[in-house]
């Protein structure tokens, strides 16, 4: 009986001392060519629309269109990220280039051609752009942040500060119903209803001097977990 | 060490690796992901345009309104960062069962999201086909002008002062899925920035692109303005296939 226990242990031990050794060859960087790829995947979760906006219409079969990562990284002078963690499902679908902005879509549907998607269904795009160019006076992410932040606070919005996996100052806002103001020109607001925006997080990659933002309707929690796995 | 020992650390072992391998219910490792390049170009010679200057034509609709609601009909650009939009053109709306037609003379939303204006003139109304335009006068300063008719209003935002358009084209905004776009602009053009080159949309009508963003149909967008392969996108589902309609009448 105490012979069995014995046993017992020892293999219970066994087998911490492999889930350590494997770990700790993960931790080393042993397979970095599998790591370099590897996703990980959320459970998509969409936000409803609150005011009376376009609803989703029916899923199309998956498409692409834009130009690759590569292509949209050689028309740009910084390091152009892209996130390890994304909902269920999803995959790249797009990218566009602009002078010194890329734009990345990823989703599990169609976003170009024919019945394409939106943010509105989902799509998760992030944006990316130096810090020069998002704020020409931002010395570092912490102050691009503060000042965004400040900026959200004062118009009322329930903005946030976070300090992500990847070692990025971010600041971020969940999705929500905005106010349209019509003003004529004697300055009388003669109008006022309401509109639905994403969620948003600004994320700073200090090492490349790059402001990211990753935008969808989604939870924002989802949204801290996808811009901090940027790399 | 026994052969018993040696089986039971060596099941230790095994289920030790199957342990570390298993997916959970929430997060599963796959394998890696392929970026895919359609060979597309969506620009002029393949160099990215900076576009801050849009103009055209907008014919004065009457479109159907809700009750308290409204609805826009704009030359747009917008910056890739921030939430910040400009336009100007059209603004149509219901209040108490009235539907008023004013001058666009600015649309804006600045860094925040939560908030956008309309900075209209209603009396006199426009009618018939009036010019519009929204640009960005001096490069680096973020002063957005918008004309409308001969109405004009300008506007310097807090930040993103030095971004480039990411979308630019027209739009119609509304709160219902209407795809009539062609229907209510004319003469579209854009200056790159840069170059100073004008150029003219409706020289690539089939290369127009609807996009849905926030219950707005942009049309049409950076990705395709320029794309000078075949279009992958048509123009059925936000043209009119009869051409531009007249001003007047319900839709």
């Amino acid at each position: 009986m105490q012979s069995n226990r014995k046993t017992l242990v020892i293999g219970g031990i066994a087998a911490i001392a492999a889930v350590i050794f494997v770990a700790a060859i993960a931790a080393n960087g042993f397979n970095k060519g599998i790591e370099a790829n590897a996703m990980t995947y959320i459970p998509k979760h969409v936000l409803g629309l609150t005011t009376g906006d376009v609803p989703p219409s029916e899923d199309q079969s998956a498409s692409t269109c834009g130009e690759s990562v590569d292509s949209a990284q050689a028309k740009v002078s910084f390091k152009m990220l892209t996130p390890h963690v994304l909902p269920e499902g999803y995959s790249l679908k797009a990218a566009t280039a602009q002078p010194e902005a890329v734009q990345l879509f990823y989703f599990d549907g169609n976003v170009c051609g024919e019945g394409n998607k939106s943010l509105k269904d989902g799509v998760v795009k992030v944006i990316a752009a130096p810090l020069t160019s998002a704020d020409r006076d931002a010395k570092d992410g912490k102050e691009y942040v503060t000042k965004k932040y400040d900026t959200y606070v004062g118009s009322g919005m329930n903005a946030t500060v976070i300090s992500l996996k990847n070692g990025m100052q971010a600041v971020a806002y969940p999705a929500g119903v905005g106010t349209s103001k019509t003003i004529d020109e004697n300055n009388r607001v003669i109008m006022e209803d309401n509109y639905d925006y994403a969620a948003s997080i600004y994320a700073v990659d200090d090492t490349n001097h790059a402001v990211y933002r990753v935008q969808a309707f989604l939870p924002l929690e989802d949204l801290v977990s996808i811009a901090g796995s940027l790399q | 060490m026994d052969t018993k020992l040696s089986s039971i650390l060596g099941v230790g072992i095994i289920l030790g690796m199957l342990f570390l391998t298993m997916p959970t219910s929430s997060y599963a490792m796959f394998g890696g992901y392929h970026a895919f390049d359609t060979s597309l170009s969506n620009d002029p010679g393949g160099t990215p345009v900076d576009i801050r200057w849009v103009e055209g034509s907008v014919f004065t609709p009457s479109p159907t309104l809700d009750n308290n609601s409204h609805k826009d009909y704009m030359v747009y650009v917008t910056t890739p960062l921030d939430d910040f939009t400009a336009g100007s053109g059209v603004y149509l709306q219901k209040s108490n069962n009235v539907v008023s037609t004013c001058y666009l003379k600015l649309f804006y939303t600045d860094a925040a999201p939560n908030l956008n204006f309309h900075m209209v003139t209603c009396s006199p109304s426009p009618s018939g086909i009036i010019s519009v335009k929204i640009a960005q006068p001096t490069n680096g300063v973020n002063t957005w002008q918008g004309t409308s008719g001969g109405l004009s209003s300008s506007w310097t935002g807090t930040s993103a002062g030095g971004q480039q358009a990411l979308y630019y084209g027209a739009v119609v905004g509304s709160t219902t899925d209407n795809r009539n776009l062609y229907s209510w602009f004319a003469n579209l053009k854009v200056k790159d920035w840069t170059t100073g080159t004008l150029y003219d949309f409706s020289a690539s009508p089939g290369l127009f692109k609807c996009d849905f963003d926030f219950g707005y149909n942009y049309l049409p967008s950076s990705d395709n303005a320029f794309e000078t392969g075949p279009p992958t996108i048509t123009t059925d589902n936000c043209a009119d296939s009869a051409g531009f309609r007249p001003a007047g009448g319900e839709w």
